[in-house]
């Protein structure tokens, strides 16, 4: 890349560009899956080929804006928006994306006498950080849930119990889900989903879970206000990230290209998957992708100076973190495309006993 | 026969209420506590299911497989002491237990608040205040339990005939009011409504089999019994149960049993099927693409139910109406492909159309077909509209009509109008962007712009940027969208 462009933005080759558009499909794959963002696969994967934490963040949050913006149409036409619960939302949400975009930006200018290399590294250092510590105690949590249900059934829900009881005044209330929610409750949780959405580019993560199990909004709701709120969170975060311009729209359609073909795959194996099943894969796949972030952050220690290691650790530990981020979403796309193609053989196999039964009848 | 449920708050009147109501017309009497102990020696886990049933949302696997069982046993407990004569049930919201069932009588019995606070303080030995927490806990959790089981809210008026308020009339007034009311004609149970009560047992026990045996009893299905014909649809992901289910229900002698493979449901409404038509084809290949099950209403309106003699089993024959010829082939073929999940008749006031889809889930398509046929075509045509935006109002699935089924659910020439446009604008977008990379990020980073200030030209960038990501995610959407339609993957 030429020029004052190059310490920001990579240079795409073919390969590197093909590789965006897998991580795009990988991560569209587990996004329908899964039922919210794919951002948790996706922006690792973009630092793991060389994007700066920043740049990666603010692509993906654009290319997040734009699906959404096309996924809760469909959401709107069967009514599964609640737009007064998404809007209020979105108000306290900007407030933390707000905060995000802030934090981001004064790390990545920091001090005039801090190398741009160093500048980088601590960018990427908060990011990966904040992705190990949410995803990390999220995926823990899920795979608890998911080895719990097989057993006994049920995930926990200690926290969100405790949650749920705040009742504080103001309550207001939101028709088309049906909900009476604190004030209070509300700014807490928009916050933290427009702060994960500004930092991580993940917020959907946060949104549904609180929306079903806090605010006890149905799924299906839950799901549609989530879209909607994505989409002025990710309008908000774009407009915000645009002008610091760290928003590289080259691998927001790189992503684009692979993601929007993904996310019908992954709804299709939803049909086919019980529900147990789903959690664990979530679970294993945002843990390896825990544990591949964690693999690159002795890279950003080293470049920041704060642990002696040679650079040439660099080129072996991002190898390894990157490894380990396509095995863990390449497992679990796998997972799901060899159950979408044994519910076909299924179908298959009881239409045909269907048929000799009725023949021979 | 007769059955009248009484849904009662707490220490509100409601079981007097009942037990005299029962007494002046001898009618046997059932309360909700009788009911839950009958379930707890079932094997119920009732703690489990009330306890979990308190939270915002409920999801455990364990938690859905005991409220199945418990709506199984409680519907088939129901069912066969209404069989057995007229019965007074008092709880919560029994009626909701008989889904499909017309003419109940519904009672709601409140009192005023004071009276209870008082009758609370004196029965628990509680102070005023202590007494209104306790109350207002109570009443909590019965809204919760009634919402997670039946996904209703339970003080809703309009899911009562009768609301009687006991501060202005007393126990035994209000019972001689009752036996008035339940003399009426409006609820006595027609042959119509016995029948369904007689399919709901049917559907009810077939549940409550597979929910005893070890075998499927944590598994999922959805069960229904139509025209004397048990249905019981299963998750693919449950396909090794296929030989088990029909096995376990050998149980119910003498009843038809068929099984099918579906993650969801889409249900064809005409007035006349027909095994041959093109719709029947078209609904089946969307079925097939989404792991659904067919199922089949015939909508017969009212002006024409006597006329056609497509009415409900007259005067109390008892006997299985006879089922007609297009519906019955259009079954036969659905079960021989495998997708079958079952057809009945319904005779289409708007009241009953809302009744049927208020208490359904699990539909991922409703398709409104060929109804209102003896109408003349523009009649046809709006009284059609109608009944879309009726269900439409009910229910969330889509729902569409024939013609519209073949344009957003199938690939077709407007599909190819749509794909080659979108694909080739995107192409291009692509090309260019890709083209003259350096030129566009230097534009999008606000490094160079039309403004002198360094601001200006960041605010544009930023502007251009969130209006073309959603461009572009549209139109590579609308191709991606598409194609994917054509390979069956929507």
């Amino acid at each position: 890349m030429p020029g004052s462009l190059s310490g920001l933005f990579v240079n795409l080759t073919w390969m590197s560009g093909l590789e965006m558009a897998l991580l795009g499909l990988i991560g569209g794959v587990l996004s329908g899956f899964i039922g919210s963002g794919g951002a948790f696969f996706m922006t690792p994967g973009m630092m793991n080929l060389g994007v700066p934490g920043a740049v990666a963040v603010a692509s993906n949050v654009a290319h997040k804006f734009g699906k959404a913006m096309v996924g809760q149409r469909k959401h709107r036409a069967m009514g599964n928006v609640d737009r007064r619960l998404g809007l209020a939302l979105v108000l306290t949400g900007f407030l933390g994306v707000r905060l995000a975009v802030y934090i981001q930006d004064l790390i990545f200018s920091g001090p005039d006498s801090t190398p741009a290399q160093s500048r980088a590294a601590a960018s990427d250092l908060y990011i990966s950080v904040v992705f190990i510590l949410v995803l990390g105690l999220l995926g823990i949590g899920i795979l608890g849930d998911a080895l719990r249900s097989s057993r006994d059934g049920g995930p926990s829900h200690k926290i969100v119990d405790a949650f749920s009881r705040l009742r504080t005044p103001p309550l207001l209330y939101f028709p088309v889900a049906d909900v009476r929610v604190s004030l209070w409750l509300l700014l807490i949780i928009g916050m933290s989903i427009g702060y994960m959405v500004g930092t991580i580019g993940v917020g959907g993560f946060i949104g549904v879970p609180a929306m079903i199990y806090v605010f006890g909004v149905p799924t299906a709701v839950a799901t549609g206000t989530e879209l909607y709120l994505a989409m002025f969170n990710g309008a908000f975060a774009t407009v915000l990230y645009g002008y610091e311009g760290f928003v590289d729209i080259r691998l927001t359609l790189l992503l684009f290209l692979g993601s929007l073909v993904g996310i019908h795959i992954g709804a299709y194996g939803t049909m086919v998957v019980r529900e147990s099943l789903i959690r664990l894969v979530t679970a294993v796949v945002i843990l390896l992708c825990v544990v591949s972030r964690a693999i690159a952050v002795p890279a950003y220690l080293r470049q920041l100076g704060w642990i002696a290691m040679g650079p040439e650790w660099d080129g072996p530990l991002n190898a390894a973190s990157r490894l380990m981020l396509f095995v863990g979403g390449f497992s679990g796309v796998g997972l799901i495309m060899a159950n979408v193609f044994k519910a076909y053989a299924v179908r298959r196999r009881v239409r045909a006993m269907l048929q000799e039964t009725r023949e021979g009848v | 026969m007769q059955i009248i449920c009484v849904s009662r708050g707490t220490l509100s009147g409601g079981t007097a209420l009942a037990e005299g109501l029962a007494q002046r017309l001898g009618y046997a009497c059932l309360s909700r506590e009788e009911l839950i102990e009958a379930a707890v020696k079932e094997g119920v886990d009732m703690a489990r299911l009330e306890g979990e049933s308190l939270r915002p949302r409920v999801t455990s696997e364990r938690w859905i497989q005991e409220r199945e069982h418990y709506l199984a046993f409680a519907t088939t407990t129901l069912c066969e002491r209404a069989r057995n004569g007229p019965l007074v049930y008092h709880g919560l919201t029994g009626h909701l237990l008989l889904t499909g069932v017309d003419h109940v009588l519904r009672i709601r019995v409140v009192d005023d608040e004071e009276h209870r606070l008082r009758a609370i303080m004196q029965s628990l030995r509680l102070d005023r205040r202590r007494a209104r927490n306790h109350l207002l806990q109570v009443e909590d959790d019965r809204r919760r339990w009634v919402q997670a089981l039946y996904g209703v809210a339970w003080d809703a008026s309009s899911n009562y005939d009768f609301i009687v308020n006991l501060q202005q009339v007393n126990v035994e007034n209000a019972a001689s009011a009752l036996v008035e009311a339940a003399r009426l004609p409006d609820f006595k149970l027609t042959p119509s409504a016995e029948r369904a009560l007689e399919e709901l047992y049917l559907a009810s026990r077939a549940r409550l089999c597979l929910a005893r045996d070890p075998r499927t009893a944590q598994a999922r299905f959805k069960v229904r019994c139509d025209h004397g014909v048990v249905t019981v649809a299963y998750p693919p992901w449950q396909s090794h149960l296929a030989g088990t289910i029909p096995e376990v229900l050998r149980a119910l002698e003498g009843v038809e049993v068929r099984s099918t493979m579906a993650a969801s449901n889409i249900l064809w409404i005409q007035e006349e099927f027909d095994a041959s038509s093109e719709t029947l084809g078209e609904i089946l290949q969307i079925a097939g693409r989404w792991n659904a099950s067919v199922e089949l209403l015939r909508l017969i309106p009212p002006e024409d139910a006597a006329g056609n003699g497509a009415a409900p089993p007259s005067a109390g024959s008892g006997d299985t109406p006879a089922i007609p010829n297009g519906l019955r082939e259009t079954l036969g073929k659905l079960n021989r492909v495998g997708l079958a999940g079952g057809g009945r008749t319904l005779v289409g006031e708007n009241r009953r159309i809302v009744e049927f889809f208020s208490a359904r889930s699990g539909d991922s398509l409703v398709v409104v077909g060929d109804v209102y046929l003896s109408g003349p075509h523009a009649a046809r045509l709006r009284k059609t509209r109608e009944l879309q935006a009726l269900i439409s109002d009910t229910i969330r699935a889509p729902v569409v009509s024939a013609e519209d089924l073949r344009r957003r659910f199938l690939f077709g020439f407007r599909d190819v109008a749509h794909l080659l446009p979108a694909g080739v604008l995107t192409l291009l977008l692509y090309l260019v962007l890709f083209h003259r990379q350096a030129g566009v990020l230097h534009f999008v980073t606000g490094a160079r712009g039309p403004f002198d200030r360094s601001w200006l030209n960041h605010s544009l960038a930023a502007l251009v940027l969130t209006a073309f990501v959603p461009i572009i995610a549209g139109l590579y959407g609308s191709f991606t969208g598409r194609l994917m339609k054509l390979f069956g993957i929507d």
